[in-house]
């Protein structure tokens, strides 16, 4: 299956499954390639169609082997129409608030040292960055964010941490999230979010999805308390 | 009251074993929203369970490891399947993959031959359980599914409340059954970063035996053996399908389960095909798997061929 347009290869993934990687002039692009994929997809929601993965610079379609093969997928991907119509091509804009250094979410002291920069000035460039969702995943509502000023762009733990608690906003190489839930975890911790990254009572249950931009800002402890008081 | 809820019957959990939990159908369509697939490991023996008992294909049942002890107060039909156990009713030796509609209340026992193997239990029953994101499988580490719907695997003394129905009686005869030998090797389709590994490492991954760790969960069965090198480490997070072969750095394949995270960023060589996964889920710390290629359309069409036996045989033919 030789690849067109966008997608610069595609590959396997078993019987019932086809991966496709998307080029660009940066990953951005690249993203934006996947999405837009994803957005045509969905909307001529082919009966084959069983889950659709998209990722920084790829699309994971997993397909129903008793109605097509993977022959089938990429004709219908040829024919796939991309216009304004299929295809929604800005992502919806979040604003998240964040206490910066709460008491259980800070390693400041850590990332000053790395990077040679005040917590302050920290907090200026992860407040002013517009981030991109370049994938959602890992865990229910887990957005993988990028990319992250050079500056702060820093290595995971050594040792990754036994339990991160939820909202906590993180840092690690180019990329920033917000941790839906409680869990094990390697990031650097900058904050905690009170807005909550995933509701099984909603639908869509994540908050964010690919293509989706975010820019936080600094709020206050007591801030931070209202906001968790007011759910 | 409705009539329903007086024929409600509380089957009690004396004894869980080692893990038993709820599984139907999975959950569809949310990978991308990061909830992984989720649902049975073993799911040939799933939906013959269900068959038995004349359910819908993906209705609720349990998936249990170790020996479990569940008490019936009354009649209600059920049918145990998987790779090898005894079931004993008040005492009597029972058959697995048949339905068991007659047997007056009293106490189940399932007894598996080998540890660490998965079987089904299923009842011919509706279940009053609230589903989580469509469906009531377990899902331990994203707290969802289950009979309280926040992902805690049935605990011993639970008790479970179903509606029995009536059921004619089945049976699933032998060349039906799926087959849980290891000695024919798992067929795996190359794929993903399949061009990353060397001709070399790749004669090596086919003409090796890998042993089961004792790191084997619904998430992932790590292997070990004669390590599978890959030249490059740089891949970006991109999506697991089942089955995906992850090659970490150590040289030592994971192979991704129903349970798995959704993206990932190790390479991987493969996939084992979707009919040989539940060989695989069956296997147990110590045994010892190899690994033959095969093609997408061959493997399509074996995938196809199984289906439709199962469903001429649903139909009577």
């Amino acid at each position: 299956m030789r690849p067109f347009g966008r997608i610069t290869d595609i590959r396997s993934a078993g019987l019932d499954g086809l991966i496709l990687y998307f080029g660009g002039d940066d990953l951005t692009q690249s993203n934006q390639a996947v999405q837009h994929c994803v957005q045509a997809l969905q909307y001529l929601n082919p009966t084959w169609l069983k889950e659709l993965l998209p990722a920084y610079d790829s699309l994971t379609i997993v397909f129903d082997p008793w109605l097509t093969d993977d022959h089938g997928v990429y004709r219908c991907l040829a024919e796939l129409p991309m216009n304004s119509q299929t295809v929604r091509f800005e992502g919806h804009h979040h604003r998240l608030p964040v206490w910066y250094g709460a008491s259980q979410c800070n390693d400041f002291e850590h990332l000053c040292s790395y990077t040679g920069l005040l917590q302050s000035q920290i907090v200026d460039l992860h407040t002013q960055a517009r981030f991109r969702v370049f994938a959602v995943g890992f865990a229910p509502g887990f957005a993988y964010l990028g990319e992250l000023p050079e500056q702060l762009a820093c290595p995971r733990l050594a040792t990754p941490r036994k339990r991160v608690p939820k909202g906590a906003v993180a840092i690690a190489d180019r990329q920033t999230a917000v941790y839906p839930q409680a869990s094990p975890g390697g990031w650097n911790l900058l904050g905690l979010c009170p807005v909550p990254m995933f509701d099984v009572g909603k639908s869509p249950a994540s908050l964010l999805a690919v293509g989706d931009t975010v820019q936080f800002e600094a709020i206050s402890e007591q801030q931070y308390q209202e906001w968790c008081h007011e759910r | 009251m409705s009539d329903n809820s007086a024929k409600q019957l509380l089957l009690n959990i004396a004894d869980k074993g080692l893990l038993s939990m709820i599984v139907d159908g999975g959950r569809s369509g949310l990978q991308q929203q990061g909830f992984c697939q989720s649902g049975p490991m073993d799911e040939p023996a799933f939906h013959w369970a269900n068959w038995l008992c004349d359910n819908e294909s993906a209705n609720p049942a349990i998936e249990f490891i170790g020996q479990v002890i569940v008490d019936l107060p009354a009649t209600i039909a059920f049918a145990v399947t998987g790779p090898g156990a005894e079931v004993w009713f008040n005492g009597q030796l029972q058959p697995l993959w048949q339905t068991l509609s007659s047997l007056k209340g009293g106490t189940l026992r399932i007894q598996p031959h080998r540890i660490g193997t998965r079987h089904y239990l299923a009842f011919s029953a509706d279940w009053a359980l609230k589903s989580a994101m469509g469906s009531v499988s377990t899902v331990i580490r994203e707290g969802l599914g289950g009979l309280a719907g926040d992902g805690k695997p049935l605990a011993s003394g639970t008790q479970l409340k179903v509606c029995p129905k009536q059921c004619p009686d089945r049976s699933v005869p032998v060349q039906i059954q799926p087959e849980y030998a290891l000695t024919r090797p798992l067929e795996v389709i190359l794929g993903y970063q399949a061009d990353w590994f060397s001709g070399a490492t790749k004669n090596l991954f086919f003409s090796e035996s890998f042993q089961l760790s004792s790191q084997v969960d619904r998430m992932g069965y790590r292997l070990q053996g004669t390590p599978v090198r890959c030249g490059r480490t740089d891949l970006r997070s991109e999506g697991i399908n089942q089955g995906a072969i992850q090659v970490p750095s150590d040289g030592q394949p994971i192979i991704m389960m129903k349970d798995r995270q959704t993206l990932g960023g190790y390479p991987k060589i493969g996939c084992v095909a979707l009919y040989d996964i539940p060989r695989l889920a069956q296997a147990t710390p110590g045994d010892r798997v190899t690994f033959t290629s095969i093609d997408t359309n061959n493997a399509r069409a074996t995938w196809l061929l199984a289906r439709q036996r199962r469903h001429l045989y649903r139909k009577g033919k």
